[in-house]
């Protein structure tokens, strides 16, 4: 080839060449050097090319014609043996497959597996003779009976299986286009029917797709392991796993584990089946193998060996997205990239990785945990596999407590105290051992002991009477005491964990025990260095928060704080996540721009951190910064940061993690506040659907957003739905959480709310009676001081009065309102609102007196804040006193604040809309300017007209 | 997932494409052409455009495929027979030059007149030089000889003017043509 040509631009030369042919063969020679000029290199390339077509007549003028290779060419037989053959199934590396008929004994279809010429067909038969009785035992609807073997005419030995009218596993779940739960499900059963053999004492050898088919019975999905037997059989005689020739290869290196891919050795055993399995389920889950086909079977045969010996493969998460087209991949499984991958990221990703590991040690001891340990991701459980962290399970178990399972029947807590046993053994063996595996035993133990505390109460485990967390933690509690006492770090741990759980199903006062009594072991707290000891006082600090300790809280939070910073540094995740607590704490005593400046810090730490831990901090702290923002008033903003937490959210959550639902609910309660509730409940509803379908009505996640979303369907003039709904979710969170529970008291608060919304509501002496009840249920477990108590006994009073007895519900609000104002101060937001609700019965029985200074108040802190410019009930309800007290020039300014307030929700709140008016009317008529005070008066006509027409209730300021 | 043996990974990959998509097409083809070579016995030729079509046809009708661009379709399908060609062409030269009896077996490719092992190897070796130069061109050559399309199909495939396919065409023949002689 003419150097020259590699530095002629082609695309000159293809369009000179492709113009000169367009002109009859004479003129073209004329033309090239015409457009060449002096360039003589490329006239010369252009003038070869067309030399080249001139003479390149019949050159690929018809497409090619197809060979195959020698060997796959041989005539189809008409028989086996004595299987008539009917046609061509498959061929594969062993040889081909035939769909053959038996006539006898039975008529039925088989499939007849031929082998290649070149294996001794004598000593296979042997072999697979003295397998036959055992492969006779296997009797199992998800496995393809082996029925006969044999040898044909040519001499090549041949395996005949019952026939499965199916596809490979992975094809029919892309056909299919299955989501990843619904392959999880299918690739149970074949675990089953993998440890069915194994248990007869059959190892497959070769589990792969192709050997996993899948056919449809009445329109179910049944998986068959075929093959089973065979590959044994071929092996052990062989002496080969793998290689033939240098590209010939017995064996599927994809699948095949690094036992199998020893030189050596066929020493095999159930968990290399454990590993195809784990191959087999990364392949349906990211569509690809751990290690790349490619790569691995262009690999020199030593190094594919090494590879698969000693690589460690990539987690599904992170393959998934190396992959050429993650799309594809991701709509064969109805979703998209992020979601799979967020799906698959953390659990699944665990659980894989265990099956592969190196060490078959390491891997599951069998096919049924494995299976055991998928249930347990299906239905939310912790899994066995996990990443090295301990945090995940003790994060795990705090998280499902938080939202409680509750419902758990009553198991056998032998477990529990079986593993107090082993932990106290192993306090005999620490004296030999170094630091580290003191520490690594320490976690493991750790975490062995709250997992099974908390499998101790999942359904499963028994079907016995329903107990509730309270009483498993209570046991559990019971049969710690006193168990630790060489062992202070895991006793502090174990109680944190119990202080935490304790929290989260509402039971301040043993959290508190729990917590303090982890601090009598930890010591002075301000000499703690352990970051674990210091997470744990954080989550004290934010308990004492929750049962209205303000300075306690804050003592302890601010010293976790600092303490985490020099400790473990700013960017440690426990020194972030107390700062998030130690924010939360700030924003309820009001101080927003402290929190703000919290989570502005936490936020910009984060970055570029994109661990799923690190993720989900930074999630809480822009829909946290987001509430800020919210209650600040400042919507655009808030606004800003929801759609930013929402896009973290759907690339690492799923649609129906607590923390995104969470998120939801806060940006619905914005969008709520700005009038849109149809946004607001097309966020939240599509959720609340989708959590019912895959976790059940009853899962704690779809109760708790029941409630939310009952609230915005009442909202959006679905009231009677609404009602539906939340006496339902009410029912459920009673049977499933218990009375008492933090959600059922919350669902149950808000189904007050929405009854009480209806227009011209009079409670019935039922529904006063159980809401006395709740109030007593949330002072005795939240405690008299903390703030849902005392916004509960607010509805009390509140209900009271519309009842009629107005003085009660005056004495009532006052006795809140002392409370509120010695726990959370005289600023805080809720003291704000009983005060403007204690002013507001005040003025109902013409007590406007009183009601003056906690009404200016309200309205001097609102008007500080700049939070009347979307609160018109501290300006409306102000100004409606003064013009009652006939101080008209006084209440005009307020008056008219909140008419612009509620300019844009003048459909929101009617009955206040009316109030205004009517005092700005009253106030112009005192003040003789009767235009207006005229004008006022069409105003207040037209509310009543509204009020008589709508159906709607009327959102108040109690929703804000 | 195929059988180690006819797996054509083996083979270097010449262009880009979808893995996973180009083993289904790759085991179909295979299959479709074992299945009728079963049926009719040997003796018979098979026509590059006639299994591509059978192929297509089949494959269509599997949910996960029929989303799929008819020209990424017959992109795989050129690719995969280029494959079986190559390998078959490897297989015959190793044969000859390793002085092994030719088997009894009269091989369909034989039948062909200008089926050579050696040309058939220079030939790809050029297309995947000629791709580096002018990868559209490239694929014009992979669509029309291995899978057997028409111009106008091609141009369908590629999405492009049919005028653009007579051009590439031409300049591909010309250009593997005259890299071959040298």
């Amino acid at each position: 080839m003419n150097p020259n040509e590699h530095q002629l631009p082609a695309a000159e030369v293809k369009q000179l060449f492709s113009r000169a042919l367009e002109l009859a063969p004479a003129e073209r020679d004329r033309f090239v050097r015409q457009e060449c000029g002096p360039n003589e290199p490329l006239q010369r390339a252009v003038q070869d090319l067309i030399d080249a077509h001139e003479r390149a007549v019949g050159f690929l003028d018809r497409p090619t014609l197809l060979p195959t290779s020698t060997e796959s060419f041989e005539p189809m037989p008409q028989r086996i043996g004595p299987y008539a053959i009917a046609r061509l199934l498959g061929e594969g590396g062993f040889g081909s497959v035939y769909l053959g008929e038996q006539t006898s004994p039975v008529q039925r279809r088989v499939a007849v597996k031929v082998l290649k010429p070149g294996m001794d067909s004598r000593q296979i038969l042997a072999r697979f003779n003295a397998e036959r009785h055992t492969l006779a035992l296997m009797d199992n609807p998800n496995i393809a009976r082996v029925i006969d073997a044999g040898v044909t005419e040519a001499g090549r030995p041949y395996f005949v299986m019952e026939f499965v009218d199916g596809v490979p596993i992975t094809q029919y779940c892309d056909d299919r286009r299955l989501p990843a739960h619904a392959r999880l499900l299918l690739f149970a059963s074949v675990c089953h029917a993998v440890h069915h053999a194994h248990q007869k004492g059959i190892i497959h050898r070769d589990i792969k797709p192709s050997n996993v088919m899948v056919t449809e019975l009445d329109g179910v999905a049944v998986a068959k392991v075929i093959d089973f037997g065979v590959s044994k059989a071929i092996e052990q005689v062989s002496g080969l796993t793998m290689l033939t020739d240098s590209r010939q290869l017995i064996g599927t290196p994809e699948y095949m584990s690094p036992e199998q891919a020893r030189p050596e050795g066929t020493d095999v055993d159930i968990r290399s089946d454990v590993y195809s399995l784990g191959v087999l389920l990364y392949e349906l889950l990211t569509g690809t193998t751990p290690f790349d086909s490619k790569s691995l079977r262009s690999a020199a045969m030593f190094e594919m060996q090494r590879m698969i010996r000693e690589v460690e493969p990539p987690k599904p998460s992170t393959r998934l997205l190396q992959v050429d087209s993650p799309e594809t991949v991701a709509s064969r499984r109805r979703t998209e990239p992020r979601r799979l991958a967020s799906t698959i990221r953390g659990e699944l990703d665990w659980i894989v990785m265990k099956c592969l590991e190196k060490d078959r040690s390491r891997r599951y001891g069998s096919a049924s945990s494995l299976s055991h340990d998928i249930d347990n991701y299906l239905s939310g459980r912790p899994i066995d596999a996990g990443p090295p962290s301990r945090i995940y399970r003790l994060s795990k178990f705090v998280k499902r407590n938080r939202v409680s399972v509750a419902a758990a029947a009553l198991a056998t807590f032998g477990l529990v105290a079986g593993l107090i046993v082993s932990l106290t053994a192993w306090r005999y063996a620490t004296a030999e051992r170094d630091k580290a595996a003191v520490a690594r035993d320490l976690a493991e133990q750790h975490v062995h002991f709250v997992s099974s505390m908390f499998r101790s109460i999942s359904p499963e485990a028994a079907r016995g009477r329903e107990i509730t967390v309270r009483e498993v933690l209570d046991d559990a509690v019971a049969r710690v005491d006193g168990s630790f006492a060489d062992l202070p770090q895991v006793e502090i741990d174990v109680r944190n964990t119990f202080g935490q759980a304790y929290a989260s199903i509402g039971n301040f006062a043993r959290a508190r025990e729990q917590f303090e009594t982890a601090i009598k072991k930890a010591g002075d707290p301000a000499a703690y260095v352990e970051p674990d000891t210091l997470a744990m006082y954080a989550n004290y600090g934010k308990l004492l928060n929750d049962s209205g300790d303000r300075a306690g809280a804050h003592r302890a939070l601010q010293l976790a704080c600092d303490r985490l910073a020099s400790e473990v540094g700013e960017r440690d995740l426990r020194t972030l996540d107390a700062r998030l607590k130690l924010a939360s704490f700030l924003y309820d005593l009001d101080q927003l721009s402290e929190a703000e400046a919290l989570h502005r810090r936490s936020i910009q730490l984060l970055e570029g951190n994109d661990t799923p831990e690190a993720v989900q901090l930074r999630l809480a702290n822009l829909t946290t910064l987001a509430v800020v923002k919210h209650q600040q008033g400042n919507f655009s903003e808030a606004h800003l940061l929801y759609d930013n937490a929402r896009e973290v959210a759907s690339i690492t959550l799923d649609e129906t993690h607590p923390d995104f639902i969470a998120m939801k609910m806060g940006f619905a309660s914005l969008l709520r506040d700005e009038g849109k509730f149809g946004e607001a409940l097309a966020l939240v509803e599509p959720a609340f659907q989708s959590a019912q379908a895959v976790f059940g009505p009853d899962h704690p996640n779809t109760l708790i957003m029941a409630h939310h979303v009952g609230l915005l369907m009442s909202a959006n003039g679905r009231g009677d739905e609404a009602r539906a709904l939340l006496d339902d979710a009410l029912a459920r969170c009673r049977r499933v959480f218990g009375n008492d529970h933090a959600t059922t008291l919350y669902t149950w608060h808000d189904w007050f709310q929405i009854r009480t919304l209806a227009r011209k509501y009079v409670p019935t002496e039922e529904d006063m009676a159980s809401l006395r009840e709740l109030v007593a249920l949330m002072r005795r477990n939240l405690g008299e001081t903390h703030r849902d108590t005392l916004m509960i006994r607010g509805e009390l009073a509140r209900l009271i009065g519309v009842q009629g007895n107005l003085r009660m519900a005056i004495d009532e609000y006052r006795d809140v309102l002392e409370k509120l104002r010695s726990t959370y101060g005289d600023e805080h937001h809720y003291t704000l609102s009983v005060e403007l609700r204690l002013g507001q019965n005040l003025i109902s029985v013409g007590d406007h007196a009183s009601a003056e200074p906690l009404l200016a108040h309200a309205y001097d802190v609102n008007r500080r804040r700049s939070r009347t410019v979307n609160d018109w009930s501290s300006p409306g309800l102000y100004g409606v006193c003064l013009a009652g007290l006939g101080k008209h020039e006084l209440a005009l300014g307020p008056l008219l604040e909140a008419e612009a307030a509620m300019q844009r929700y003048r459909k929101l709140d009617v009955v206040m809309m009316r109030k205004v008016a009517a005092a700005l009317a009253g106030c112009y008529r005192g003040l003789h300017q009767q235009d207006k005070a005229q004008h006022y008066d069409e105003v207040v006509r037209q509310m009543n007209e509204q009020l008589a027409a709508s159906t709607q209730p009327a959102a108040t300021m109690d929703s804000r | 997932m195929t059988e180690p043996s006819e797996t054509p990974s083996a083979d270097p990959p010449c262009g880009p494409e979808d893995a996973e998509f180009a083993r289904s097409v790759y085991d179909q083809l295979r299959l479709i052409a074992r299945q009728r070579l079963s049926r009719e016995g040997p003796g018979h030729t098979l026509q590059a455009t006639a299994l591509v079509n059978e192929a297509y046809l089949k494959l269509s009708k599997h949910a996960s495929l029929s989303q799929l661009h008819r020209g990424q379709f017959f992109a795989a399908a050129a690719e995969a027979m280029r494959r079986i060609l190559i390998d078959h062409a490897r297989t015959k030269h190793r044969e000859k030059r390793g002085g092994g009896a030719r088997r009894a077996l009269v091989d369909v490719a034989e039948l062909s007149h200008d089926f050579d092992p050696e040309e058939t190897l220079a030939l790809n070796d050029a297309i995947c030089r000629l791709e580096m130069e002018d990868p559209q061109a490239a694929q014009v050559v992979k669509l029309r000889f291995f899978a057997g399309l028409s111009v106008q199909e091609t141009s369908e495939a590629l999405q492009v003017s049919e005028r653009t396919v007579k051009r590439d065409w031409q300049f591909a023949r010309a250009w593997l043509f005259k890299s071959l002689q040298q």
